[in-house]
């Protein structure tokens, strides 16, 4: 939809807009208009509850709601559709009012940019209302009014953008109009502020790059003060005098200014004997520095909204490509295994990356790894190598005669024969870690280009190791051969793969993080989940370094081998009973502890109890029954606990145990004895009652836990 | 096994200060319950210390109702944690004692 | 304002149904009823309950816990005996010694009054009745009163509804009586019907309802797979995971429970069909109450239980074929008998060294099916295994320990391969009765659709659905199919049972 000007720009029955206003709305309206326009923005400046309309959107649902009055403003983000700002204006007294700029969700910067635009624009306003009272005082000198109006005009007709260095043409030619042999020049001062450099002029003499606070224009730039010389003797006195100036009647200079900041001096002069310049001349003349100035401004604000737009997609861009190409998702349906995979981006966009390649249910890859360098082409890099990796794989699968899983070393040495060449011409290199999980055998094999080291945690016995191999990084020489090792894993084990900007992040002191640092944190919190225990590191990493933002990207990928999809894991437990009653709290404390065990699915606080029950309930009636309370004999209690099932094992002496005796219980609360059996027999999925050899009984209790 | 006692309006409230009443425990609460019982008519356990109930302690307090309820009086029972509970309800004796969540309810429902 | 809830479930009209389910935890569109008078006593503004519960207290309070999920404040109570269930009243009371006159809402968990609290005007002590107006008798009490706090002191402890309704009336002020527009009833089987299709036609305002409504009266919850050649007419609710297969018609008036198929060319009307429900090809049900296998027919105003097959199916068998079906077992039992004899009898040797000692046979007398008549007239003949286990122990020990000596069994033609866990007398004889007249028309077999279907630890509410799900509709190709299944899970141990593809896909 395009944007509709004219129309809207005073909404009709609007009372007279005040001078004032209408200055600002001029000015505004030079600067803002290309803007919006381009960028397809609504604007409306809104003064004592009437708006006026730059331009109009109807795109935009908000505008639409408001019909062209008043634009109804909503703060930003309150509307998908819209995202609208309202910025001040300060002009003096009942004048002021505000500018409602609407634009779609992803404008927000340029958005945000009006705000410097106003102040400028402000700024002009109030530079104009000082020339007011010039211009009363010039009343005689229609000359001045007629050059503003006249350059206003010029400008706006022309595209500012590429037309600035005409419009100065422009300013010099009029400032020369005003009497016979009038000779002007425009100095600019450079970006670096050390030189002058004449940009337009209308001048016999030769003109020079001269440096600033250097002879009179140094002066008049220095002091922010006009100068005006009407005698030649004057103008020779002067020490350090430009050539220029040198034949010079009636010399008047008056320095750009623009917001506190110099940016040169124009110069007015005649070598003719009949000119006269009196303070009318310097007052036009200021007007037209005034005017300069001000075109300058705007124009380098405009550039500084173009380049920051500019910076703002670049980071889109390098996000976009974060998210899209440089990771995959973890794969969520691995049996026996928990992948969480998460990344922290910084401020700029780091090259590292990571992906996974699922052979089957029990074997995968993981791959890791980090570009040197920052910004989009390292991305691009990043992105390219990752490619390769997929690319590797199936290239490899298809060539070989049988479906085989190849080894990582192989499909290392196949990517580096396809990116090398690339890598070194492009002069960078990239760390890579290339794993591969079997969990069949329990075996994982990598190998390491220079990547950060990996920690391998060990379940069982608590102790991290650092994986490391030998090979350099991909894309620092041409023959490298790539060498494989092997470690075996358990379950319980947690691998954690990350980027260097984990380990060197910095506090304020400017220490590292370390590895020691991060390995700490894995031995403390291996009982996460994986996702949990990379919340835990990102959390100690914000603590360590004090700050929310990296100066690199934070990337980690975390595997966890579980326990409860390795059904012929067990975790044994025995527990020797003496036949007395006092054995009953060890009982009980004995499968609290089988419960609590770590690593399985919890077991649920009715089944502990119940659990409990049926244990003490067989206790009990052994040592009455089987051993007729008789003390001083052993039982054995075996326990195995797996991910599905819990099974108690009681070895015993006693009389052995006939089913078919016991009664029925009687729940009518007539008999308070009975219950024993119907516990144990309600409390549990399968009771066994078995004899051995030699007098000796066991009881097996089953209890399954899903 | 330590028990307390108080007398409150001729009722009596017996708080039993121990973990666990199984069979190890149960003959010294039966002795201790003697001649606690043996004066009182309207008796209510405070059972929120006791953390484990089994069918031999039930079988203790369920002879303590039968003494009671032969007598004329009345036993409730308040204050059960959840492992108690879970065994009164699975051998469906919620169908045979009243049993409150807190003494105060119990204290005011108990028959005069 | 506080709400004091009677929630026994006692509820002797519905006789067999209650026997599985307390009146208030029977669902209503997929929710427990007593939910449903929560939520709406919530919306209401009713800020705490008191819940009395007898039958399945722990089901109630794990499922609604402590009420912060509502914004409000539960505790509960036991009452010893469901049907007089007053006597907590007084154990209630002790919380408002400090107001007593503060009014308090009490009522009944299996009925769910249209009560408009907002509108009421009482005036301070007074007592509110609601009544249901009758066309042709005295208007009834809708077993729901507002009350002072103190009179609940003195509510009647050893008298039933009847008895706490007269009390009430009986106070020297005299209640003001309020009469309800709507009050679903969930104490009879035409009060359950009645209050299912008053939820969908909203009677009640704001009932929470799980399905979605696609269409004016047809409602339809998450995953359910509906034929396209299948008739809908509203009002029609179908829960979660339903399948309804080709040709079925359904409505006006049709409730189907969550988790329940349809089998093709069956009709439902003026029916709810309860939560894990199968319904037979080609079943026209109508005015009635379906609970798994258990049918109740409203049509007469009575509740009639039938525990027949024809539920599950209505596959009469053609004599001829279960004649050829019987043979051809018996002689591939004969012949798999005469090549593996050497195997079993090897296997009988290697475990009389392993067990050192311990019986290496187990002979069980197990009954004979299809039995008829009473239980003295059950035939029994002896099984022979290597296992006193007669579930299902693990596909391989099934094959040497189970089958192989059963081969023995098959071969005289006494159990076949495939179908339903061999049974004693005593076991038979133990089952609850319906289960027990599918199973006595079924035969025995070694490989069940049990251990195929869910492994070797199934829960007894699975080895129910499945037995009578084969008792009901066995024939001889899905006999065929079990027996692959057996075969591929024995040598390709991977295949998951159904019950670890649910798990399979419930962690997807």
């Amino acid at each position: 939809m395009s944007t509709k000007t004219a129309e809207f720009r005073l909404a009709p029955g609007i009372a007279e807009s005040t001078k004032v206003q209408q200055r600002f709305l001029s000015t505004f309206g030079q600067v803002a208009l290309p803007l919006a326009k381009a960028e397809d923005l609504a604007v409306a400046v809104v003064f004592a509850g009437e708006s006026h309309w730059l331009t109009f959107n109807l795109t935009c649902t908000c505008l639409k709601a408001s019909f062209g009055r008043i634009p109804c403003f909503r703060p930003a983000g309150a509307s998908l559709t819209c995202y609208s700002m309202k910025f001040p204006v300060v002009l003096e007294g009942s004048d002021n009012g505000e500018v409602v700029v609407c634009g779609k969700p992803g404008q927000q910067a340029i958005i945000q940019a009006f705000h410097s635009l106003i102040a400028s624009a402000s700024y002009q306003c109030s530079l104009e209302r000082n020339m007011d009272s010039l211009i009363t005082e010039l009343t005689a000198s229609w000359e001045s009014l007629s050059a503003v109006y006249e350059i206003s005009a010029f400008i706006q007709d022309k595209q500012m953008v590429e037309q600035v260095p005409t419009v100065l043409e422009h300013i010099i030619n009029r400032a020369t109009n005003g009497g016979p042999n009038l000779q002007a020049v425009l100095w600019l001062l450079n970006p670096a502020g050390d030189s002058l450099e004449p940009v337009a002029a209308k001048t016999s003499r030769i003109l020079k790059t001269r440096s600033t606070g250097f002879g009179l224009l140094g002066k008049v730039i220095g002091s922010k003060q006009s100068l005006l010389l009407t005698s030649r003797e004057d103008i020779r006195g002067c020490t350090e005098l430009e050539a220029e100036f040198s034949k010079a009647v009636n010399l008047a200079v008056v320095p750009l200014r623009a917001r506190k900041r110099e940016l040169g001096a124009i110069a007015l002069w005649s070598e003719d004997e009949c000119a006269f310049f009196d303070t009318g001349t310097l007052r036009f003349l200021e007007t037209l520095a005034v005017q300069s100035s001000m075109l300058l401004e705007n124009n380098r604000l405009y550039q500084e909204i173009l380049a920051t737009e500019r910076l703002h997609q670049e980071i889109e861009i390098g996000h976009t490509i974060q998210k899209t190409l440089l990771f995959s998702a973890p794969p969520a349906n691995l049996s026996g295994v928990q992948v969480a995979a998460r990344t922290l981006p910084s401020q700029m966009i780091d090259g590292d990356f990571y992906d996974f390649i699922v052979h089957n249910e029990t074997c995968f890859d993981i791959v890791v790894g980090d570009v040197m360098g920052k910004g989009i082409p390292a991305a691009l890099v990043g992105a390219a190598t990752k490619d390769h990796f997929l690319r590797a794989h199936h290239e490899l699968v298809n060539s070989s005669a049988q479906p085989a899983v190849n080894g990582p070393a192989a499909v290392v040495a196949e990517v580096h024969q396809k990116v090398v060449p690339q890598l070194i011409q492009l002069e960078r290199f990239v760390t890579i870690h290339y794993g591969q999980f079997d969990l069949q055998h329990k075996r994982f094999t990598f190998v390491d280009c220079g990547h950060t080291q990996t920690v391998h945690f060990h379940y069982r016995t608590g102790i991290c190791d650092l994986l490391e191999g030998d090979n350099l990084p991909i894309g620092v020489t041409h023959t490298e051969q790539y060498h494989q090792f092997e470690v075996g894993f358990e379950p319980g084990d947690v691998f954690f793969f990350y980027s260097d900007g984990i380990t060197e992040a910095r506090n304020p002191e400017g220490n590292f993080f370390g590895a020691t640092r991060l390995v700490k944190i894995i031995r403390e919190s291996f009982q996460n989940t994986t996702s949990g225990l990379i919340d835990e590191i990102f959390k100690e990493l914000q603590a360590f370094a004090q700050n929310q933002v990296f100066a690199d990207d934070l990337t980690c990928v975390a595997v966890k081998i579980g326990f409860d999809d390795w059904p012929s894991l067990r975790v044994n437990r025995v527990i020797e009973l003496s036949s007395d009653l006092v054995e009953l709290a060890r009982v009980r404390a004995f499968v609290a502890e089988l419960c609590a065990v770590q690593g399985f699915k919890e077991v649920a606080e009715e089944v502990e109890i119940q659990l409990k029950l049926a244990l003490v309930e067989l206790v009990t009636n052994l040592i009455k029954h089987g051993y007729q309370e008789e003390p001083g004999h052993q039982m054995t209690l075996e326990a195995s606990r797996s991910g599905t099932q819990v099974v108690f094992e009681l070895f015993h002496q006693g009389l052995p145990f006939d089913r078919a005796e016991v009664r029925e219980p009687v729940f009518d609360g007539s008999q308070g004895h009975g219950f024993g059996l119907f516990i144990i027999e309600s409390c549990l999925d399968e009771v066994v009652y078995g004899s051995l050899d030699e007098g000796k009984s066991f009881v097996r209790l089953v209890r399954n836990l899903d | 096994m330590p028990l307390t006692t108080e007398e409150m309006n001729g009722v009596l409230v017996v708080t039993i200060h121990e973990k666990a009443l199984d069979a190890s425990s149960v003959k010294q609460f039966k002795t201790d319950m003697t001649p606690v019982l043996e004066h009182a008519k309207l008796v209510i356990f405070d059972l929120s210390q006791l953390e484990f109930v089994d069918s031999s302690g039930l079988g203790a307090i369920l002879s303590c109702l039968r003494q009671l309820t032969g007598k004329g009086g009345d036993l409730k029972l308040c204050g059960m944690t959840k492992p108690v509970r879970a065994l009164f309800e699975l051998v469906r004796m919620h169908r045979i004692f009243d049993i409150l969540n807190t003494r105060e309810e119990a204290l005011h429902t108990i028959r005069r | 304002m506080r709400a004091i809830v009677f929630a026994t479930g006692y509820a002797p009209a519905l006789t067999s149904l209650n026997e599985r389910h307390d009146s208030v935890s029977l669902p209503l569109l997929d929710r427990p009823f007593l939910q449903h008078v929560l939520e709406n006593l919530v919306d209401q503004g009713v800020t705490g309950f008191d819940f009395t519960l007898s039958r399945k207290p722990e089901f109630f309070e794990s499922l609604f816990g402590t009420g912060t999920r509502w914004g409000s404040s539960f505790r509960y109570h036991l009452a010893r005996d469901p049907e007089f269930p007053y006597r907590a009243a007084r154990a209630i009371e002790v919380y408002f010694k400090q107001n007593p006159d503060e009014p308090v809402l009490v009522g009944h968990g299996d009925r769910l009054p249209l009560l408009r609290l907002a509108e009421l005007r009482a005036g301070a002590g007074e007592i509110v009745m609601w009544y249901e107006a009758a066309t042709d008798e005295a208007p009834k009490w809708t077993g729901w009163a507002l009350v002072p706090a103190r009179l609940l002191a003195e509510f009647p402890v050893q008298t039933d509804e009847t008895g706490l309704e007269e009390f009430l009336r009986n106070q020297p002020a005299a209640p003001q009586l309020q009469t309800v527009a709507a009050c679903l009833d969930f104490r009879t089987y035409e009060g359950i019907l009645k209050s299912h299709w008053d939820a969908v036609a909203k009677v009640i305002p704001n009932l929470l309802v799980s399905g979605r409504e696609v269409e004016p009266g047809i409602w339809l919850s998450r995953n359910v797979s509906l034929h396209p050649t299948a008739q809908l007419k509203a009002p029609v609710y179908i829960g979660e995971n339903c399948r309804i297969e080709a040709g079925v018609q359904l409505g006006p008036q049709a409730m189907i429970g969550q988790n329940s198929v349809l089998d093709t060319h069956c009709s439902v009307t003026g029916s709810a069909v309860l939560p894990g429900s199968f319904v037979g090809e080609g079943l026209e049900l109508n005015e009635v109450i379906v609970d798994k296998n258990r049918l109740v027919s409203i049509r007469f105003g009575v509740g009639v239980t039938v525990a027949d097959d024809f539920m599950l199916g209505t596959l009469a068998q053609n004599p001829i074929t279960s004649w050829l079906q019987r043979t051809l077992s018996q002689l591939t039992g004969l012949a798999l008998l005469l090549l593996s004899w050497p195997l079993l009898l090897l296997t009988a040797l290697v475990l009389k060294i392993v067990r050192r000692g311990k019986p290496v046979w187990y002979v069980t007398e197990v009954v004979k099916l299809p039995a008829a008549g009473p239980e003295l007239d059950w035939k029994t003949f002896k099984l022979v295994s290597f296992t006193p286990d007669r579930r299902g122990t693990g596909w391989f020990s099934d094959l040497f320990l189970r089958l192989l000596p059963g081969l023995l069994n098959i071969a005289k033609g006494e159990a076949g391969f495939v179908g339903v866990q061999p049974r004693t007398k005593e076991e038979l004889a133990g089952l609850p009765t319906d289960w027990q007249a599918l199973l006595r028309q079924s035969k025995p077999g070694f490989i069940t659709d049990c251990m195929v279907r869910y492994g070797n630890h199934p829960t007894p509410d699975e080895q129910f659905s499945s037995e009578t799900f084969y008792a009901a509709s066995a024939t001889w190709w899905q006999d065929l199919r079990l027996m692959a299944g057996f075969v591929g899970k024995l040598f390709l141990p991977s295949l998951p049972t159904e019950r670890e593809n649910e798990r399979v896909s419930e962690r997807g």
